[in-house]
């Protein structure tokens, strides 16, 4: 390994040489960062999350190490601030106007249906009705996702130089929304075409430093991922059909919770396998490759083992917390035994009680949300990493600095939409 | 306490080579100097101007010189004696700077987003809200008020469904008639429904579409009949004014905003909704103050006293306390003291005023729930 970097360091050797993903995070500094900021967060009211949000990634970025170099985020908590706020403005006013538009024509087509639905067109009406502000969020959604995905990447280093992504979010918009519909359409058999489609989109208009990324491959290609997608849908029809024409309810029954176990495990399938796929087939500069040997196994092992420990560790915490203030309400009970004078003291025990229980609650959530971070959330992340290969880096020497991207609205949609995945 | 010659990588922001450097750290002089591998200079840099990554995970330490973003050149250090040497030296390491012009543009935005989001929902969604609500027709309005009411219905029914209104004929004959007469002069898109929900709650509504539903609790609370037109009253004064598909539109424009402006901070969801009250409470505090006006002038017309409204209103003060009266702003309703004053003005005294429904009404009307 050292033989290796010493030799990059001059640029000398000519050999391919290949570039190993590492994720290297000390849990617990990741936990107390996690905690402390995620606490800071409710205590202002949700004003500091966005520098809750960028000292962790920074703390993630500088964690993932390619080459023996770490990746850096560059973001600020006060650009983040700015960019929701300018966000806001944008959004008050679209979703104000237009959730009172879509309401008055939901009203005038909820009107329309008779009180009990007697059709097929009336369930249709009424149900369109009901989702026709969520259809309308959406542009709004994809525009915030590939702004936000523009943000991170203006922000993020490697060897000092910038990743980058062109301004094209309404092309972004447009292409997402038809695919979305296609897939809803074809009842999800064209979510590869989606997936694939709109990787590459933003994969032709990456950069690192001065060199563009490309996406390769087909989209037909990301089927084989959807394998047990299929299998799970067909274990739930035959489910269904046993508990329906079959004299075996019970039966029906666990075919069909087996159906949804394995439907799951499928999603997370097609998620590994369909960035395997589209890893593969990614091109930097012409010249540079990358492959992926993430395992959808370990994927479903951190959150099964990871749900278990945190319910295990959220358990234990609940009854410690219990039994204290079961021995401050003791306590505040002996006082109330005394005198005169102690129940006013009790009055102020009650009250400190009371404010102890909901901190200790907020706490609480906080705590969990933590422990989603440090058991679920980065260890997943960091399994991709870990089996991320970059194959020839030897021409990432070549490559120079962008320019950077200034963007005032930051990731401020996304923030405001509540999109953006765990980090 | 300076070092000489000590090993780091470097980055010069400009090329994605990795160079193998030396750097030295004179506290004399107040610099730190990068030498390339021959020992030639690369790089000077001031130690005031030295900023650190914060955050990093990795055990070495990461500097550049400037603010961290527009600062190209990295120095990564993994010697601990030097980085508690320069961690001593430099101290604007973890400092971040911040212009008054960047300032001033977070001020200018504050108030931007400020006045977009009060503007919003003080006037814009208001507005619309009513201008809207004009044109959605009466029977499509009606439909959404049953629809509503099917809702209530599924929320209230402890028992099995149908068993939740009260239907006694002769109650249900006398409550018409109440409501009847309280009409006079006015002309409605729908024909008025008055029902009763056996429940306990001491509450009255208006839905769209001309529904007005009274809770079995408030009929007990009622001293005299007329008490009971006088919140029937104040509920036809809000299907006169639209007031309940209107708040409905209302309501759908501000929904998202606050959650908007929170975030998915824990407990975010809880705020929004406190919130979201404060919001709406001085909109519907001028509803409902409308409401009693047009309650006061119905009973008038009908011939019984406004004081039966006062009346009510003291009596919910004894029977419930009045939640209004620490926190008038945040409550939907004006306080009931205030609204009693105002009923009490309305009442002249050189009228003589009959009974709204005679004795065997009232007494039906109680029994309404009757099984």
């Amino acid at each position: 390994m050292t033989d290796t970097l010493a030799s990059q360091g001059e640029g000398a050797a000519l050999a391919p040489v290949p570039l190993d993903g590492a994720f290297l995070t000390e849990k617990s500094k990741l936990f107390w960062l996690a905690f402390w900021t995620g606490l800071l967060t409710v205590l202002t009211l949700g004003i500091y999350r966005f520098w809750a949000r960028t000292r962790l990634r920074r703390y993630i970025w500088s964690a993932i190490d390619a080459g023996g170099d770490s990746f850096e985020y560059t973001g600020m908590g006060l650009e983040k601030f700015l960019g929701f706020l300018i966000a806001l403005v944008v959004l008050a006013v679209y979703l104000g106007l237009l959730q009172v538009g879509l309401s008055f024509i939901g009203f005038n087509l909820w009107g329309a249906v008779t009180l009990e639905p007697s059709g097929p067109r009336d369930v249709l009406i009424q149900v369109g009705a009901t989702y026709v502000t969520g259809l309308a969020v959406l542009p709004l959604i994809f525009y915030a996702q590939y702004r936000s995905r523009r943000y991170m990447l203006s922000r993020t280093r490697w060897r000092g130089l910038r990743f980058g992504l062109d301004a094209a979010a309404w092309g972004y918009v447009w292409r997402a929304l038809l695919y979305f519909a296609l897939s809803l359409v074809t009842l999800g058999l064209l979510i590869p075409l989606s997936t694939f489609r709109l990787e590459k989109y933003m994969t032709d208009r990456m950069w690192y430093g001065d060199a563009v990324f490309e996406q390769q491959g087909q989209w037909w290609g990301l089927y084989p991922a959807m394998k047990h997608l299929l299998i799970a849908l067909g274990v739930l029809v035959l489910g269904g059909a046993v508990g329906y024409f079959g004299l075996a309810r019970g039966l029906g029954a666990v075919i069909l919770i087996a159906g949804s176990i394995w439907f799951l495990c499928g999603l997370v399938y097609y998620q590994v396998e369909s960035f395997k796929y589209l890893s593969a087939h990614k091109v930097l500069d012409g010249t540079v490759r990358f492959t992926s040997n993430a395992s959808s196994h370990r994927v479903i092992g951190i959150f099964v083992l990871g749900i278990i420990l945190i319910a295990i560790l959220t358990f234990v915490l609940s009854v410690v917390l219990g039994v204290l203030i079961g021995i401050v309400f003791a306590s505040g009970g002996s006082v109330m035994n005394g005198d005169g004078a102690g129940i006013g003291l009790f009055a102020g025990a009650g009250v400190a009680v009371a404010l102890a229980a909901v901190l200790g609650y907020i706490a609480f959530l906080v705590l969990i949300g933590a422990l989603v971070t440090v058991f679920i959330s980065a260890p997943i992340l960091g399994h991709y990493i870990d089996t991320l290969r970059v194959e020839n880096a030897q021409p990432l020497e070549q490559i120079n600095q962008r320019a950077g991207d200034r963007m005032a609205d930051a990731d401020g949609f996304a923030d405001a939409l509540d999109i953006g995945g765990a980090f | 306490m300076g070092f000489t010659w000590v090993d780091a990588r470097y980055f010069d922001g400009l090329s994605a080579q990795r160079r193998q450097v030396f750097v030295s750290l004179d506290v004399e002089s107040q610099r730190l100097t990068i030498h390339d591998h021959l020992g030639a200079d690369l790089d000077i840099w001031p130690l005031e101007t030295l900023r650190q990554l914060r955050d990093d995970a990795g055990a070495g330490m990461v500097l550049c010189s400037g603010a961290v973003d527009p600062g190209e050149a990295r120095v990564i250090l993994a010697n601990a004696r030097a980085i508690a040497a320069i961690k001593a030296a430099c101290p604007n390491l973890t400092k971040a700077t911040v212009t008054p012009r960047t300032w001033g543009k977070i001020m200018a935005w504050v108030g931007a987003s400020t006045a977009a989001v009060a503007l919003m929902v003080f006037v814009i969604v208001p507005a619309l809200a009513g201008q809207l609500a004009v044109f959605i027709p009466p029977e499509r309005e009606a439909r959404v008020g049953s629809a509503v009411l099917r809702q209530i219905e599924r929320l209230l029914s402890d028992k099995d469904a149908g068993d939740w209104r009260c239907t006694n004929p002769k109650g249900q004959m006398a409550l018409e008639q109440m409501a009847q007469a309280l009409q006079q002069g006015q002309e409605f898109p729908y024909a008025i429904q008055v029902g009763v929900v056996d429940h306990k709650m001491i509450n009255a509504f208006a839905l769209p579409g001309g529904h007005i539903i009274v809770m079995r609790g408030l009929i007990e609370m009622a001293e005299t009949p007329e008490q009971l037109a006088a919140v029937m009253a104040h509920e036809l004064g809000h299907v006169a004014q639209k007031d309940p598909i209107e708040q409905a539109l209302r309501a759908a424009g501000t929904a998202g905003l606050l959650s908007l402006v929170l975030g998915d901070a824990t407990g975010g969801t809880v705020l929004a909704l406190v919130g979201e009250r404060l919001i709406t409470a001085k909109n519907s505090r001028d509803v409902e103050a409308r409401a009693d006006d047009f309650a006061l002038a119905q009973l008038a017309k009908a011939g019984v006293s406004p004081e039966a409204l006062a009346e009510f209103f003291e009596l919910l003060l004894q029977e419930m306390g009045d939640p209004a009266f620490d926190m008038g702003w945040i409550s939907s309703h004006p306080p009931s003291v205030a609204r009693a004053v105002h009923a009490r003005a309305a009442v002249q005294t050189a009228q003589n005023y009959n009974k709204s429904v005679s004795s065997e009404e009232w007494q039906a009307i109680q029994q309404i729930c009757a099984k």
